[in-house]
């Protein structure tokens, strides 16, 4: 029997320009859970879609071998028939179908062309019992809850006898005892000789079940060790380990009034109704502040903007603007208030790809160019020229069709939008994603611009260092709550890093 | 050098959405024209009109629902509903010609009202709350005429649909003025005013129209009301033009709609198309219809080639972006 289950050697995987894995090789004894951690965009999930087979073999440079035999991967079926078998965060089950039928999705028994119904019954029933799940396996996927939903994967992943089973972030949807119970499943499953890499953000957990730990940074193989000689604060170290560049031309802006407070907010997971995905966060801005929620994908930031602009349920105990209590049933009372919201993804809900430049800039306030409903094309065509000149986008004229542009260019032309509508409170989600460093630098200079003017921002990134680069003060997200509150001069990205994936402000933890 | 040029021209000739119904549209007339010597006779051309008008009128509403990212299946049931609610009010109930009208024209908001519910407040897809609608409407018209046409109606509420207007010389039928009336407003809406820029914001992102505050749920629903009016207006006419309201008048009505706004340029997917484009499809359908019957094509087989016509036509549409890409790279 070879040394190592799997070997990943020397993978190099790039999309256009863009190396997003960087010679990379990892290894996996039999027997063993072996973490990955590494920031966002690290390169942890472009790796796994390497191992999945959902990269074909040949768009990317480096081998996989399974105990010591090469493989080579065309579609996903190759890596399941290899035994590597994929979980992922986002549940993916079949709500309609049984669970029976979920277990074998894609390879129920058949004889003769007639579906072998009880022996699949039994099957299922037996690796249910492997996840510890008492159901009944007729039951329909929908009457489960988020937990056994995950489960039922695990189950469905086992029934394929894998050699190697990957988890990605498998508990960010699951309450603490949910936890608890997959892990001994977990530990179960390692002792009776399945081998597991085990992808998470959140390091008390990775110190508990991992045997093994492998840093990745920016698209790079850092190191890895044996958990018995490591702690948090070195993983975490290590999965940082950046300098600041000069790229951020933050000023010190005298701080005006409290524009904008929410106390207690609190807004339902989407897929676990039990639980909450912010689970009563406060927060206020002050005129002329950059203020940044600090957190990691899934600890409630987008989902904090996106009720805050009436664009999803929730509930507060007040929300204070300019000191006054308002009422926010939409988007648009949001934006008549003075409150604008650059979203997460441009392209999915950023701009409007059949209307042009100018229409998209004018979008959010038709009313500026407008005179009893009638448009003021004119208008609207100045308003265009005036911001594509503002914040030198780079297009022909005001009439180019928007999908046309470069994403840093779209971009702008999104933060235009929300410009034109003068808020007194920008929201701005994940706005560098994307988009290449010299308009990352333009963003930060129109955004230094705006605090000067007095307007009060409010950031997520998950790029800690233009947090740090940008921020007045700094909100730590975890769990839906707020873990702690840091100003400028205490900005760390260890020290974010440590305390959003679960761990305590002390150095000793 | 040469072929850059006609790769230009190519390129604008592609920009232009209509192009799937002017291209075909401009074949089909001149082979008519050339085949049967009395396609393009005044009697014949105002005969296409009349019949694109009924197409033109009740497509407005359509096209408005369309371009915001939404459709109905319904309007050829409320289409039946709207004659038969109108010549019932006249002939049961001995009410005014105005207040029938209007009692049709309430008839075919509320079955808009009813998908508009169904579809923007209980999130049921279009496709499915239409088609159930379409049903019911049916069914309730089927019920209520037991088959049998509504007449005789009034006179006067005949000579809308059966008189013309006389202008320098040229006999217009009322039902075209009407439809060219209407299609003029409604362009003028869609490309001049916040409500049309809005319906097309609606339909090219709902998402991203949304969070700029647009109500993009209260515009479609109203959208459902319009085409709901229309579609009963349209009944009206139409009952009107034949004397007699009737219960089968509006079946497969709805594809024609449908087709003529597709073909037109009017976008599936929402967010794109124009009234100009709509009207040009509505025209190419009632002109082929016309066309095979003069050129003795069997009425048996006229079903086929306008089938076989309608996806060459909406085939256009995508061998357009085709082609564009292929020009682009």
């Amino acid at each position: 029997m070879a040394e190592y289950t799997l070997e990943m050697k020397h993978i190099t995987k790039a999309f256009g320009g863009v190396k997003a894995l960087k010679d990379v090789s990892i290894d996996l004894k039999p027997r063993e859970i072996l973490a990955i951690c590494g920031e966002n965009g690290a390169g942890k999930s472009t790796l796994m879609k390497v191992l999945s087979g959902a990269y074909v073999h040949n768009s990317y440079t480096g081998e996989i071998l399974i105990d010591g035999k090469p493989q080579h991967f065309l579609t996903p079926a190759d890596s399941s028939a290899a035994g590597i078998e994929m979980i992922y965060q986002e549940i993916n089950v079949h709500l309609d179908l049984s669970i029976a039928e979920n277990v074998f999705l894609g390879r129920v028994p058949v004889k003769n062309g007639i579906v072998q119904w009880k022996t699949m019954f039994q099957e299922a029933e037996k690796y249910l019992q492997q996840v510890g799940l008492n159901l009944p396996v007729g039951m329909k996927m929908r009457d489960l809850s988020t937990s056994q939903c995950q489960m039922v994967s695990i189950a469905r992943a086992l029934s394929r006898k894998p050699r190697i089973l990957v988890l990605d972030e498998p508990t960010s949807p699951l309450t603490e005892n949910e936890v608890e119970a997959l892990f001994k499943i977990l530990v179960k499953l390692r002792d009776s000789g399945i081998s597991c890499i085990y992808i998470s953000h959140k390091m008390q957990e990775i110190m508990r079940l991992a045997d093994r730990v492998c840093v990745m940074r920016d698209g790079q193989y850092i190191w890895t060790k044996n958990v018995s000689e490591l702690t948090i604060d070195a993983v975490v170290e290590a999965m940082v380990n950046r300098k600041l560049g000069n790229m951020y031309p933050k000023k010190d802006v005298p701080l005006g009034d409290e524009v904008l407070a929410v106390h207690n907010l609190k807004i339902k997971h989407p897929y676990n109704k039990k639980k909450n995905i912010v689970n009563g966060i406060s927060l206020s801005v002050r005129k002329g502040e950059i203020l940044g929620l600090v957190g990691l994908v899934g600890a409630g930031r987008s989902e904090t903007f996106n009720a805050i602009m009436g664009n999803m349920e929730c509930s507060y105990d007040e929300i204070l603007l300019d000191g006054k209590p308002v009422h926010i049933r939409e988007p648009g009372d949001a934006i008549r208030l003075g409150i604008a919201m650059l979203s997460e993804d441009r392209k999915v809900n950023g701009f409007v790809p059949t209307l042009d430049i100018a229409q998209n800039i004018s979008l959010a306030r038709l009313d500026k160019v407008s005179h009893n409903g009638i448009l003021k094309t004119g208008t609207e065509d100045q308003y265009g020229r005036q911001f594509i000149e503002e914040l030198s986008i780079k297009v022909r004229g005001e009439h180019d069709k928007i999908t046309n542009l470069s994403g840093g260019n779209q971009q702008k032309v999104v933060l235009a939008k929300w410009l034109m509508a003068e808020p007194k409170v920008l929201l701005l989600d994940e706005p560098t994603r994307g988009i290449d460093v010299g308009a990352k630098a333009q963003i930060y200079q129109i955004m230094t611009r705006l605090a000067g003017q007095g307007m009060a921002i409010i950031m997520v990134s998950s790029e800690f260092p233009e947090l740090v680069g940008m921020c007045d003060r700094f909100l730590l997200l975890a769990d839906g709550e707020i873990k702690a509150e840091l100003p400028r001069e205490q900005a760390d990205e260890e020290v974010f890093l440590r305390i959003c994936s679960g761990g305590s402000i002390g150095k000793t933890c | 050098m040469e072929t850059s040029k006609t790769n230009k021209v190519l390129w604008k000739i592609l920009e232009v959405r209509e192009v799937g119904a002017i291209l075909p549209l401009i074949i089909g007339f001149l082979l008519f024209s050339i085949k049967s010597d009395r396609f393009l006779s005044s009697d014949n051309m105002t005969n296409v009109l009349r019949i694109a008008s009924f197409t033109m009128i009740c497509s407005i509403g359509e096209c408005y629902l369309l371009i915001a990212g939404s459709w109905d299946i319904s309007i050829g049931a409320v289409y039946s509903l709207g004659g038969v609610a109108a010549g019932l009010a006249m002939t049961t109930y001995g009410l005014p010609i105005w207040l029938s009208v209007v009692i049709a024209l309430a008839c075919g908001a509320v079955v808009g009202v009813f998908n508009g519910f169904l579809v923007q407040k209980l999130d049921m897809p279009a496709f499915v709350a239409t088609v159930g609608t379409q049903f019911m409407a049916r069914g309730l018209v089927q019920g209520i005429t037991r088959g049998t046409p509504v007449y005789p109606l009034p006179d006067a509420f005949l000579s809308v649909g059966q008189n013309n207007l006389n202008l320098i010389g040229l006999a217009i039928p009322w039902v075209v003025v009407i439809a060219l009336l209407l299609s003029i407003v409604a362009a003028l809406i869609l490309k001049y005013t916040t409500y049309g820029r809005k319906l097309y914001a609606a339909g090219g992102n709902g998402e991203a129209a949304r969070l700029a505050g647009i109500p993009t749920s209260r515009l479609r629903f109203g959208a459902f009301v319009l085409t709901g009016v229309l579609a009963a207006l349209t009944g009206v006419l139409m009952a009107s033009r034949l004397g007699s309201a009737q219960s089968a008048v509006g079946n497969g009505f709805e594809m024609i709609v449908i087709a003529g706004a597709v073909i037109g340029g009017i976008s599936m997917a929402g967010g794109a198309g124009s009234i100009f484009g709509m009207a040009l499809g509505s025209f190419f359908m009632a002109m082929i219809t016309n066309g095979m019957t003069l050129i003795k094509i069997s009425a048996y087989w006229q079903t086929l080639v306008t089938g076989a016509l309608l996806v060459f036509a909406c085939s256009l549409e995508y061998v357009r972006n085709r082609l564009k890409a292929s020009l682009n790279s």
